[in-house]
């Protein structure tokens, strides 16, 4: 706050500020191009009174042409430059804009956190994105637009007044009358059109709000009262933009409808001249058409006038409502960053809300470099306002805060971020990969290093704070569960060698929970297509287009002698589905492990009453190929209510074989048989690790697998690969594809990334289970205590006996302090915390 | 490579749960309609020596008809874990749990390589409300078994001194 006064804060700056602003040149440049289209606007102007007075009137054919030229000449030359100003002013607009937009931006983030209590992202999106592009706009015409239409409006007036001084006059005198009546309309739709961007604001904000909050209007069933919200600000927005359209709309007709005046004038008086002979009819008619030209030059000029007015109460109202100050100074602190030992001193700390609240009331403690000290107390006592408030995210109002000595209010944010580390409850994870999330906080202090994975070393220490949060099975899962991209032929080669020893080494042990591939043998949790396919076609994509109605498949199918097998053992899966489920196909749980849906429940019961009448024989062959495609989707270990004939197993196990063969003219993509050398493209590497199908029934095997999988991994050396594979797993849209246990441990380890001697946490463990948390303890126990300093709000008092010491709070007051065997001994307000909350509850 | 459902019988395996369940007080007076599709619905499972089918504190939502192995019953205390009871082929265990969702008091393990029928809570709550008699046949099943049960108990002789912990049926 103190070294950047000299520097005008970027609210505060004009709007030709952002027009000239290293936009100069261009400026310049307009200006040539202007005074040039000036010129070509009147040369045909004087032209068409010399082709009437000079050329027809003498008869002058040579002088016709030569006039002629010059006028086409000019008028083109006019088009032109006219295009080269819009491309220019477009060009000064867009730059302004994206400047303006760029600077506000950074100043936006930079923002006191109080700021953004009461700011909806809503407004600051419609802002920055909306509301400014006016003002953007209006930046590339702030120059070029009054200099062109000024100077062509000075041409043009000259012009006239040099043919015709007294006409000139007379003409003229309707222009200062539009001055005088258009700024009254104009002030009106100032008013409403402020009005305007205060309300799109506050709908904005309302919307941002509603959207943020959707479960739980969804599902206390809010609708009605939020669309009421909504309604409300709508139409009273509707209200204040007709408004503003009607003066808007009256600013131009008041002004067409003086400026339409001129040419009467001109007929009235200047006929008069020309019937007195006063004037010649080409004069006049050289002067009606100049007079003309006045009219699109201060149309313009208007309209500038208009968007001048609406930019300037945009612009100003925006920047007005970012006019905060940032709290802290982010200048990069000059020369080496000192490292500090991590000793805490607080002395008589109070804070104070805007309000006038007072949440911390005359704090004082002092915490050595590397103790550790869990904050527990009421909510609303100013735990996290402690720590907020240490962490330097909010200047606090009274008191001191010391770190090694040295006052925190004094310390450049830059060395503060170096040195402290903070992990909220509800951490932030942005869109990107895990290893991008991973290297946020680290980044940001060494902006050299790069966002990507660089080297072993990066990626040795990346899993050693995984192993250390307890995200390594996570990210390893990620890995495991990652479709290899075609190209990697390497990895791919990898994987089946591992795939090989897998079988070798678990094969015997996990017999009972997978059904892995085996050419030779029949795969009963596939269903019967499967088993003929056993592979996969094109790259990555699934096999399943292959059913009754691919005609290549069906003919291949008929070749086999399969189709009549397997119509009747579809007629007899048909009879037992319309057996055991009919009439409850409003069950949708029923039908889970059904081979029919419950959609076609009811044909299944048409096609077995028809064959129940008129046989086998009735079946028409879309009921063939119903019953085809039943079949096709058989799998023993699911559909138990038919027992796989053997004789059928074995005519499959042949038609997979010269499937195999036949493969290329029934599909024409690559294909990838189920055999122990190829890669599945399309699915995960864990699935070409363990190459099967889990077996149905036994709700840990996907658990046995994985373990015994990672067990392999570390054998063969493989895990780092994977891991680094699974570092790139996209988390979605804010995180949203990862839990929120996974969310607090990533954060942790973005912080940990940074190795602060400072660590702050607000309940950072609160949505870990027992056995996460557990190891964070233990990581903060046996590698942190005298390494770190740990300021920790804690919400579970059975861990707090792990911290040196421990502080109880209170209404924003510190009540206790000590480590956690005094503080019990004393029997005072954090046994009544521990022992009055262990009660059982009912 | 053996499998669970290759198995040398013809009979499908849905036959052989339905013959299964049939013998069990629970559900052999159910309607045939309904016995048919609970057969259809079960799930067989099968477990390794110390494989968890549910843990304290877990609500497993599964009840099991233990069709070969061993699985134990275990008391897990802060000192020890102790064993309360077994099971083998035959038995039926979990009856409780189809009616309503309640965490588990005890561990369940696989003592030998086991196998098992699966009844899912979510799926039996279904054909109860689908047949609704069956929901009385099932719940006197289940009540004449804790009659049993604490009728055996009564009967035994180390009950010399208070608190009994009887008195179940009474409730």
């Amino acid at each position: 706050m103190k070294k950047n006064q000299a520097a005008r804060p970027i609210t505060e700056k004009s709007l030709f500020h952002w027009a000239f602003r290293g936009n100069i040149k261009l400026q310049l440049i307009l200006l040539v191009v202007i005074i040039l289209i000036v010129f070509a606007r009147v040369l045909p102007l004087e032209m068409q009174k010399r082709i009437i007075n000079d050329a027809i009137a003498l008869k002058n054919l040579d002088g016709l042409l030569l006039y002629a030229a010059i006028y086409i000449v000019a008028l083109t030359a006019a088009s032109g430059l006219k295009l080269a100003i819009n491309y220019l002013q477009s060009l000064i607009g867009e730059r302004a804009m994206t400047a303006m937009r760029k600077d506000l931006y950074q100043h936006i983030l930079t923002l006191p956190l109080n700021f953004f209590r009461t700011t909806q992202p809503g407004m600051v999106v419609s802002s920055l994105m909306t509301e400014l592009s006016a003002a953007g706009t209006f930046a590339g015409m702030a120059f070029a637009v009054p200099v062109t239409n000024i100077l062509t409006l000075l041409a043009f007036t000259a012009y006239l007044l040099w043919l015709n001084m007294e006409l000139a006059l007379v003409t003229l005198v309707m222009y200062p009358i539009i001055v005088l009546v258009i700024p009254t309309l104009q002030k009106k739709a100032n008013q409403a059109n402020k009005k305007r961007v205060d309300i799109s604001r506050s709908a904005s904000s309302q919307i941002a709000e509603s959207i943020s909050g959707i479960h739980e209007i969804q599902v206390h069933g809010a609708y009605q009262q939020e669309s009421h919200k909504f309604d409300r600000l709508a139409e009273k927005l509707m209200k204040v933009r007709i408004r503003w359209s009607v003066f808007r709309f009256g600013i131009k007709t008041a002004n067409n409808y003086f400026t339409g005046l001129g040419p009467f004038i001109v007929f009235v008086y200047g006929g008069y001249l020309v019937v007195h002979g006063q004037l010649a009819l080409g004069a006049m008619v050289a002067f009606l058409s100049a007079q003309e030209k006045l009219f699109d030059p201060w149309k313009e000029l208007i309209d500038f006038y208009q968007s001048y007015q609406d930019a300037v109460v945009r612009y100003r109202r925006t920047m007005r409502s970012f006019a905060a100050t940032p709290e802290f100074s982010l200048e990069a602190p000059t020369g080496e960053i000192p490292e500090v030992s991590g000793k805490v001193t607080v002395k008589n700390l109070s804070y104070d809300t805007a309000d006038g609240l007072r949440l911390l009331n005359n704090v004082s403690f002092t915490l050595a470099a590397g103790e550790h000290l869990a904050v527990v107390g009421f909510s609303g006592s100013g735990k996290s306002t402690l720590i907020q408030c240490i962490g330097k995210m909010f200047p606090y109002s009274g008191g001191s805060i010391a770190i090694d000595d040295r006052e925190l209010a004094d310390l450049p944010k830059m060395e503060v971020i170096h040195s402290i580390g903070y992990v909220s409850q509800n951490p932030f994870i942005f869109t990107g990969s895990i290893a991008e999330n991973l290297l946020y906080a680290r980044q940001a202090i060494t902006p050299s290093s790069s966002p990507e994975l660089s080297g072993q070393e990066d990626l040795d220490r990346l899993i050693l704070v995984l192993q250390q949060v307890g995200l390594f099975v996570d990210v390893m899962r990620f890995g495991l569960d990652t479709v290899l991209a075609g190209e990697d032929q390497q990895t791919a080669n990898r994987i089946i060698r591992i795939r090989s020893r897998f079988q070798e080494n678990f094969g015997q042990q996990l017999a009972e929970y997978v059904e892995f591939y085996h050419w030779e043998s029949y795969h009963y949790t596939s269903n019967i297509a499967e088993n003929i396919i056993f592979g996969t076609c094109g790259n990555g994509r699934n096999s399943s287009q292959l059913g009754a109605e691919h005609p290549a498949f069906r003919s291949f199918l008929e070749r086999e002698r399969l189709i009549e097998p397997l119509v009747s053992l579809g007629e007899e899966l048909a009879r037992q589905a319309v057996d055991i489920l009919s009439g409850l196909e409003g069950v949708a749980s029923f039908f889970k492990n059904s081979p029919v849906s419950a959609e076609s429940l009811g044909e299944c019961e048409t096609i077995v009453s028809r064959l129940g009448k008129d046989g086998r024989d009735a079946l028409s062959r879309p009921d063939q190929d119903f019953l085809l495609s039943l079949a096709l989707r058989f799998t023993p270990a699911i559909h138990t209510m038919i027992r796989l004939d053997r004789a059928l197993t074995s005519r499959i196990l042949e038609a997979r074989q010269r499937f195999a063969k036949e493969v290329a003219s029934i599909v024409p993509e690559g294909f990838t048989a189920y055999c122990q050398t190829g890669y599945i493209h399309g699915q995960s590497i864990l699935n070409n690790i363990f190459f099967g199908r889990i077996k149905p029934g036994n709700p840990s095997a996907q658990e046995i697998i994985n373990r015994a999988v990672m067990h392999l991994l570390v054998e063969e050396d493989y895990l780092e690969k994977i891991a680094a594979i699974g570092m790139h797993f996209q988390v979605g849209n804010m995180g949203d594809r990862l839990s929120g246990g996974q969310r607090q441990k990533l954060a942790i380890a973005r912080v940990l990334l940074k190795q602060p001697k400072i660590i702050l946490m607000d309940e950072a463990t609160s949505a870990l289970d027992n056995k996460s948390q557990a190891r964070i303890q233990r990581l903060m126990t046996s590698r942190w205590k005298g390494r770190r300093t740990v300021i920790a709000v804690v919400h579970r008092l059975d861990i707090i006996d792990s911290f040196d010491k421990v502080a109880v709070m209170k209404a924003g007051k510190l009540l206790e302090y000590g480590t956690y065997q005094e503080l019990i001994a004393q029997q005072g307000i954090l046994h009544e915390l521990i022992y009055g909350k262990q009660q059982p509850t009912p | 490579m053996s499998s669970s459902t290759e198995n040398n019988s013809q009979r499908p395996e849905m036959q052989e749960n339905l013959d299964l369940l049939q013998g069990l007080p629970h559900f052999a007076t159910f309607p045939p309609k309904a016995l048919k599709l609970l057969a259809f619905l079960t799930e067989r499972a099968t477990f390794s020596k110390g494989d968890v089918l549910f843990e304290k504190g877990d609500d497993s939502g599964r009840a099991y008809l233990l069709l070969s192995g061993q699985l134990d019953l275990m008391l897990n205390t802060r000192e020890e874990d102790q064993r309360i009871d077994h099971f083998t082929d035959g038995e039926f265990l979990g009856g409780f749990s189809l009616l309503t969702a309640m965490p588990a008091l005890f561990t369940l393990i696989a003592a030998q390589p086991s196998r098992v029928l699966c009844i899912d809570r979510q799926q039996f709550s279904k054909i109860l409300e689908q047949f609704p008699e069956t929901g009385k046949i099932f719940l006197q099943a289940l009540l004449k078994e804790l009659y049993q049960w604490e009728r055996r108990n009564c009967s035994r002789e180390e009950r010399l001194s208070p608190p009994y912990n009887l008195g179940a049926t009474a409730l």
